[in-house]
């Protein structure tokens, strides 16, 4: 992926963490939204030796939905291989499904356990010309 | 927030309980009841959990009002500490009314040996334990890994095919868990493979955030007669508390049929005001599937904290057989409950489906499903406060049938977010603290602790005094940690 002015903070949810996204288009909101999930999950997320790439494709019936099956995907992938993946290097977002190409691998250390990306208080909307979204995640 | 939704005033309708009524807002369908004191109902209203439990009150095909314990906090849909019993057959079941950790509960554990006993090897003792349960992210138990039809047999099963299979525990544990330990109705071909491959080799593992493991000793006694029939008879007695779930494979069902009840519930002509209470009806296709997988994923929790009672039984011969013979491993299981779940439960000639989150069943003393030796006393409920403050026995009350859908509360609940609590808190500070006041703490960094920080939650005491006082249950005893495990 290009280097877009894509953006993302955390916020404080009683009990979980909030994932605030900004971005000029949906591909590279996603991107970041991979990124995010990363540097929650561990201190090193620029650190991680990008060394296992992996082909991803999720639905969901709207974009919001689509955020979150993204997020869940990557938490799987993270579950189950122990990598993290902060780094897309290929990204597609059409009429409900997404394909890309993410790269990562293992962290020095894992920071924070996330559970899942949950629909409560989902947010994606265009505003001013970007996009931007909320979502909670479960930790 | 809703648009329609101004900040709720609660009225009193009984000792310790409040209502906002059904008018309060167009879409809700029954009234929102909490159990708070005046103190606890304040700190309630700091966050949106009242707001979600009126999310939750618009439900199809609800039975009762829904309920709020003491310990309520703001959660994602459904708020943590929130109870719901819809209808079967025709009412819905949402997966969010359950939580991501299906089944996360906790299973006490009694021991003959005394603190004064313990004390003096507990460092070991917790350093043999952090060797044999695995804690933190995606820690895996490979030498116990379940797959294919070995799997599918274990969420069918449950506890009783470690028992009778594996040799893993005692036939004497099953029926001191709840429903003992195999949730009938579970059915392992509704959880996806995803799920399966996600926590197959998780089994016996304790997980991260606020999962536990302490070993205590019994500080206080309030009712001898209860106590002595739970099998904690006297101050001073060891207790081991082990607080974990179904860890990845919980959450993955869950993930996996929330997205599919948000897809499918316009089918059933059902809306809600927060796409985490996504709900289908119990007898619909995705209602049917989900409550099979769900009933799996809790068999799977309760595997999960027998294996590591198991280890536990093992940990403590290994460090303290010699010195204490067979008496160092005797750790009898006192009851293991859920905390996270939804369960059919009969009230008159209705079935209802109570969805407890974040909130523990508490039948009283008549109640038919109690093992033999707790019939006429009650259902043991436990209540852990904060790592390293104190927790609850509680017994309940026959009383709570009517009051609480025989739910009480679950713990101390967040006051605090993670956040505020690593802003607030030094972890360095607080594990000296502990280790001032004897409480040793391991598998924690410095930041994870200051998150699990005791000014991070309500006030334990509080929470207990009022389902005692609000007649749901009875408080038996109270237990002070001298080592806790973090997960």
């Amino acid at each position: 992926m290009e280097r877009t002015d894509a953006s993302h903070r955390f916020e404080a949810h009683t009990g979980e963490v909030r994932l605030v996204l900004s971005a000029p288009d949906l591909p590279a909101l996603f991107a970041q939204a991979a990124l995010g999930l990363a540097e929650l999950m561990t201190e090193d997320a620029a650190a991680i030796p990008l060394e296992d790439r992996l082909d991803l494709e999720v639905e969901g019936r709207d974009a919001e939905a689509l955020l979150v099956a993204w997020l869940d995907e990557l938490i799987f992938q993270t579950d189950v291989r122990g990598n993290v993946y902060p780094h897309v290097e290929r990204i597609e977002v059409e009429e409900g499904r997404l394909r890309a190409r993410v790269a990562g691998g293992p962290p020095r250390a894992f920071k924070t356990v996330v559970k899942a990306a949950t629909f409560h208080d989902l947010k994606l909307r265009s505003e001013g010309g970007r996009l931007r979204a909320a979502v909670v995640l479960d930790v | 927030m809703h648009p329609e939704t101004r900040l709720p005033e609660p009225r009193p309708v009984g000792p310790r309980i409040w209502e906002i009524p059904k008018s309060f807002r167009p879409d809700m369908r029954v009234p929102a009841r909490v159990f708070a004191s005046e103190e606890l109902l304040q700190q309630i209203r700091r966050d949106r959990s009242l707001e979600q439990l009126i999310n939750v009150a618009t439900l199809p095909g609800l039975a009762a009002p829904v309920l709020g314990m003491p310990d309520m906090h703001e959660g994602y849909g459904f708020p943590v500490g929130g109870v719901a019993a819809t209808r079967y057959p025709d009412g819905v079941i949402s997966p969010g009314g359950i939580g991501f950790d299906i089944n996360c509960g906790v299973r006490l554990l009694a021991s003959p040996l005394r603190r004064e006993e313990v004390e003096p090897h507990v460092k070991v003792l917790l350093h043999e334990l952090s060797r044999s349960v695995p804690t933190g992210y995606g820690r895996s138990s490979r030498d116990l890994a379940f797959s294919g039809k070995k799997l599918d047999r274990l969420l069918e099963e449950g506890v009783a095919l470690l028992v009778r299979q594996h040799g893993i525990g005692w036939e004497a544990d099953l029926p001191f868990i709840e429903s003992r330990g195999t949730i009938p109705g579970a059915r392992a071909a509704e959880v996806s493979d995803r799920a399966k491959q996600r926590g197959g080799d998780q089994l016996g593992t304790l997980g991260g955030g606020n999962h536990f493991l302490e070993i205590q000793y019994v500080e206080v006694i309030y009712d001898r007669e209860l106590a002595r029939a739970f099998g904690i008879g006297e101050e001073g007695q060891i207790t081991v508390l082990i607080h974990t779930g179904s860890r990845g494979l919980g959450h993955q069902v869950c993930t996996d049929y929330v997205r599919r009840m948000d897809s499918a519930m316009h089918q059933y002509g059902i809306r809600v005001p927060d796409r985490q209470l996504a709900c289908a009806p119990l007898d619909s296709r995705e209602g049917r599937a989900y409550f099979a997988a769900m009933c799996a994923a809790a068999n799977f929790a309760f595997c999960n904290r027998h294996v590591i009672a198991h280890r536990v039984r093992l940990a403590f011969e290994h460090i303290l057989g010699k010195q204490f013979g067979d008496r160092a491993g005797d750790l009898r299981t006192v009851y293991d409950v859920a905390h996270n779940i939804a369960k059919l439960e009969r009230r008159g000639d209705e079935v209802l489906c109570v969805h407890r989150k974040g909130a523990t069943r508490a039948f009283g003393p008549s109640a038919e499903e109690l093992p033999e030796r707790y019939r006429g006393f009650g259902q043991p409920v436990f209540i852990p406060g904060s790592m390293g403050t104190r927790s609850y026995v509680l017994a309940g009350r026959d009383e709570s049938r009517e009051l609480s859908l025989s739910s009480t509360c679950h713990g101390a609940g967040r006051a605090m977010s993670r956040a505020a609590a690593k802003k607030r808190v030094q972890g360095g500070e607080l594990r000296r603290s502990l280790a001032e006041r004897g409480i040793l703490v391991e598998g924690a960094s410095n930041q994870e602790l200051a998150e699990e920080a005791p000014e991070a939650y309500k006030n334990v005491d509080m929470v207990v005094d009022v389902v005692h006082e609000a007649g749901i249950a009875t408080k038996v005893a109270r237990l002070r940690p001298i080592a806790v495990m973090k997960g």
